[in-house]
């Protein structure tokens, strides 16, 4: 059911999404020709230097965008197939309510994940004509290089980080759900409460996280003596990020479960 | 012939009626196997159910037989038919009578009507004969 | 056998009405039945209660004896009282999207009614009619299987062709397993179709009552018997 969710999401959303992305990668383009055809004739075509501009501009202003509409769209969604008309179809469906959040959630993520990619991927196009495939050939070497050289406990690192940028995703997206979903409650004052929501919650997460790092500073302050010198150990950004992932995981389950049980024992639709 | 109901009686007994019409003047002839409850709901507009009773309460009065596996049949048994046809036309006649009655009139009155019309009638035969002809 | 839909002392309450109170009242399979009141008297509540789209308030609500979740819209088919399709579907896109979700869904029967119409299979929702768009509401919920059937209002609002198409379209689905709710104000329309009516006023089930027995009682018709009732 997940699966056949997420099908039907990325339908809605790339029709909105994939315009766009394949516009900025041709207006990169643009650029890209509009540079090279100045460094070739340079000064003789007069509409060469408003052309440019003007498409930077374009560029520019598609960038932020696609930033703006991967953030409204990740919410609009939400909210309208859940707690507007279209509701009607989602909550009949035979699907629990927490497989509707679980879905919307790595769609969301998806995308995200597909704008950044796209917007490096309008960076190389931008410099298409300067690239020698002897860059090519430098960069994968380097990556060949460095790739055996790190150890087991580079990579777990490594992954942690990933880890730990994925939850930051997820309970940033799941805050945001949550504050919608429980606004939503209210029959009048649906965004005055959403908003309320938001900022005690931010406010509770920023009393845990303090306490947290608190915490986990003084239980290891000890273990700094023992230090040999002129050495850094690993196990503070270990600490650090699994103790991070830790405070995310708590949060993201806490909203996932608070979502679940608005839209299963709250729903209000008109 | 179309089906016609009137929302403030049983429509089952309506149905009833229209059914064993059909019978007498033969759409549905002895013998014959009926249109199944669903098919016949469909035609009228009614709910199947309703069918369905009207079928059982036929069926209890003698008009209809199950066949086990092959579905419903019209009696065969015509004396019974022409039973049903008189009481239908009795029935009729009665209501004739008694609504000329709620007239004014008495029932030597009506027959005498009833006399003129029909002579009436066999005047104008050749000339609807003749439209139809045409 | 538990009864297909059943409601036990079920209340609901908004902030500032009750919308239903101490509704009860157990449905049959295999019936057609009428749920018959004047607008805001709990119809559509009713309806949204029995699909989990609302949480009781108090008592239960009950199909084929699970209370509403998962199980129950796997045999729940609902027509709700607007529009709620995604207008920028295509209609072969709706009809996959139902086969995809209902494992009761049967695509061959809901495409041939759709084209016996004369509506064509890739139009996108929102460039039909209003007609049109509820004829293909009412086809995709009608193509399912189910044990359970809820229509809020079905006809209003449609002109008379359309409403003979619907009536049609709901006696043709009609099986023994199954029982259908048309929610509806306008009563002398569906009547000949009804087997059992719950005339409801202001959250109260005021009657529950098989409908040839309401006729031969009263010697009227169910219209005209609920004209005596709500009489103002």
């Amino acid at each position: 059911m997940l699966r056949k969710l997420m099908k039907y999401e990325f339908r809605a959303t790339s029709r909105t999404f994939l315009p766009l992305y394949g516009v900025l990668l041709l207006v990169a383009f643009l650029l890209a020709v509009f540079d090279q055809m100045h460094e070739s004739w340079g000064e003789s075509i007069p509409w060469l230097n408003t052309a440019s501009m003007i498409t930077s501009f374009v560029y520019g202003g598609l960038f932020i965008a696609i930033m703006v509409m991967t953030a409204l769209v990740t919410f609009q969604r939400f909210y309208h197939n859940l707690f507007t008309d279209e509701g009607y179809l989602t909550h009949t469906l035979p699907v629990k309510p927490h497989t509707h959040v679980t879905g919307k959630l790595l769609v969301s993520i998806v995308w995200i994940v597909a704008s950044v990619a796209v917007f490096l991927l309008s960076l190389l196009i931008l410099s298409i004509f300067h690239l020698q495939p002897v860059d090519a050939k430098e960069f994968f070497a380097a990556l060949a290089q460095w790739i055996p050289k790190s150890n087991l406990e580079g990579w777990v690192i490594f992954l942690e980080l990933l880890l730990f940028l994925f939850l930051g995703l997820v309970c940033s997206i799941l805050s945001i759900y949550m504050a919608i979903a429980v606004g939503n409650i209210s029959s009048r004052h649906k965004a005055a409460l959403g908003i309320g929501v938001f900022v005690g919650t931010g406010i509770i997460q920023q009393v845990v996280y303090s306490l947290g790092i608190t915490l986990g500073i003084r239980s290891t302050w000890d273990l700094w003596k023992n230090v040999p010198d002129n050495t850094f150990p690993t196990w503070p950004i270990h600490g650090f990020l699994l103790g991070h992932i830790a405070y995310l995981l708590l949060f993201s389950a806490l909203f996932y479960m608070v979502i679940s049980w608005v839209l299963k024992k709250k729903l209000n639709l008109s | 012939m179309g089906w016609n109901f009137q929302a403030d009686r049983p429509i089952y007994s309506q149905l009833m009626d229209q059914i064993k019409r059909r019978i007498i003047i033969g759409e549905y002839p002895p013998g014959e196997k009926m249109p199944s409850v669903r098919e016949l709901a469909m035609e009228a507009s009614v709910n199947p159910n309703t069918m369905q009773r009207a079928f059982a309460q036929l069926e209890q009065e003698g008009l209809l037989h199950t066949q086990r596996t092959s579905g419903r049949f019209v009696t065969e048994d015509r004396d019974r038919i022409m039973s049903i046809k008189e009481d239908l036309a009795k029935g009729l006649v009665a209501d004739f009578l008694r609504s000329m009655k709620e007239l004014g009139y008495s029932d030597s009155q009506t027959i005498t009507m009833l006399e003129s019309a029909s002579l009436g009638l066999l005047k104008d035969e050749p000339k609807t004969m003749e439209k139809e002809g045409a | 056998m538990n009864p297909v839909f059943e409601c036990r002392h079920l209340t609901k309450a908004f902030p500032g009405k009750e919308a239903l109170h101490d509704v009860s009242f157990s449905l049959e399979e295999g019936r057609i039945v009428g749920l018959l009141g004047p607008n805001g008297s709990g119809k559509s509540t009713l309806m949204k209660l029995a699909n989990g789209l609302l949480s009781p308030t108090q008592g239960g609500i009950f199909i084929d004896g699970m209370a509403p979740g998962v199980e129950t819209k796997k045999i729940v088919s609902y027509l709700p009282d607007k529009n709620y399709l995604n207008d920028w579907m295509s209609v072969r896109q709706l009809v996959n999207f139902f086969g995809d979700f209902y494992e009761d869904f049967q695509k061959e029967a809901a495409v041939e009614m759709i084209q016996r119409l004369g509506i064509p299979m890739h139009a996108k929702l929102k460039t039909l009619s209003k007609g049109t768009k509820e004829k293909v509401q009412l086809i995709l919920v009608m193509s399912r299987k189910a044990r359970l059937y809820l229509l809020d209002e079905p006809i209003g609002g449609v002109d008379p062709a359309a409403r003979d198409y619907i009536l049609h379209t709901i006696i043709s689905n009609y099986s023994e397993d199954a029982t259908v709710v048309i929610s509806t104000h306008l009563i002398s329309d569906v009547e000949s179709i009804l087997d059992q009516v719950l005339f409801i006023s202001e959250g109260k089930i005021l009657l529950d009552s098989p409908v040839d027995e309401l006729r031969e009682k009263n010697n009227m018709s169910v219209d005209a018997w609920f004209r005596e009732v709500f009489k103002c």
